[in-house]
């Protein structure tokens, strides 16, 4: 493997790394605001 | 004619953009986010009310994110002069493994996005809070006076004060006097904590040009400053007691370390190793510790129902 590859290795680890996180981020953001209408709706759920 | 290959565009594109996690990360200053996040839970925990416990989650989430952005936009503006100095030079940006561009994005984005959920989320009066706090650390601090004035951190300390305010008011919706003391004092720590960094990083900021008091006064004025407001930080530090809202553990609390506080300090305003500074190094942690032994003072206290504050309920 010549330098270009790893340093085209290592921008595409990162690269992907980057994106797992920001979908990590999202899948969160997801989960907070369905827990949060939950706990607004609270036992009214049903009204 | 130069013919650019798909694989030269993207070694071209790793060049610009080889940031990892790690990277990011790094910019939202996350030793300066724990004890942002530490003094806002202090004013949630205090505050009185009710609170279900995912909203007060999403609280402090929105206060540790928001403090991120801050530190990635002051690293954003701040790059040139971090390149300089040997405390920052290894952040990031001056690193060159992502742009001030990226950064400015990313803070921009998470600024925006942490307003936003605490607004949605929370309340109208901690999303505004903590945009103010934003806004005053990026604007007023970062872009207008650390490159400008001496006084820099002193007006500038108010954003890193605000905390406990964004904490109240995420439970009352509100402002009272005891998260207003609690930001008096941490506006008041401010000052000697940065300033006894200064004094041991003074070459640094003066290859900067940052207008740090040490470099535009002298590490004399420094001292004495250094000590008057260490002074003035502890004795702010009984208030919470006096006005009836901390306990005899916190008095204690107080009385104890803040006395080895302004000892500490004294014992800068007499150092003679004006090279290495072996007080002021000390003196940095030990303004750090203080900080905290007050503020776990005032958590502990009210866990054990020593306070005079009714207990947040917590759902």
């Amino acid at each position: 493997m010549n330098g270009d590859d790893e340093a085209r290795a290592r921008f595409e680890r990162a690269r992907r790394m980057r994106n797992y996180a920001i979908a990590g981020v999202l899948l969160f953001l997801v989960v907070l605001f369905f827990i949060m209408t939950m706990v607004r709706l609270g036992g009214h759920v049903a009204d | 004619m130069t013919v650019v290959t798909e694989k030269q565009q993207s070694l071209a594109a790793a060049d610009l953009n080889f940031a990892t996690v790690g990277d990011y990360f790094q910019l939202l200053k996350p030793r300066v986010m724990s004890l942002v996040l530490f003094t806002g839970v202090v004013g949630l925990v205090l505050a009185p009310g009710h609170v279900h416990i995912a909203t007060a989650l999403t609280a402090l989430l929105c206060i540790a994110v928001g403090a991120g952005a801050s530190g990635a936009l002051n690293m954003a503006y701040d790059a040139d002069i971090d390149a300089l100095m040997a405390r920052t030079k290894f952040r990031p940006v001056p690193q060159g493994h992502l742009t001030a561009g990226d950064a400015t994005a990313f803070g921009a984005t998470l600024a925006v996005g942490a307003i936003t959920v605490m607004a949605l989320l929370v309340n109208y009066a901690a999303a505004a809070l903590l945009a103010f706090t934003i806004a005053f650390y990026v604007f007023v601090y970062t872009m207008w006076l650390k490159r400008r004035t001496p006084q820099n951190i002193v007006i500038g300390g108010l954003a890193g004060a605000l905390p406990p305010a964004i904490g109240w008011a995420a439970v009352t919706g509100s402002l009272a006097v005891p998260p207003l003391v609690l930001v008096v004092i941490i506006f008041l720590w401010t000052p000697p904590h940065f300033w006894a960094l200064s004094l041991y990083r003074a070459e640094d900021y003066a290859r900067a040009r940052v207008p740090m008091l040490p470099v535009v006064s002298g590490k004399s004025e420094t001292r004495k400053q250094i000590v008057l407001y260490t002074v003035l930080v502890v004795a702010s530090g009984f208030a919470p007691f006096f006005l009836g809202f901390a306990g005899p553990l916190y008095l204690a609390v107080n009385a104890a370390i803040g006395l080895w506080f302004v000892v500490q300090a004294l014992r800068v305003a007499r150092e003679r190793n004006t090279q290495t500074e072996p007080q002021a190094r000390r003196l940095f942690g030990v303004s750090i510790l203080y900080l905290f032994a007050v503020f776990a003072a005032l958590l502990v206290e009210q866990a054990a129902g020593l306070s005079h504050l009714a207990p947040l309920g917590l759902g």
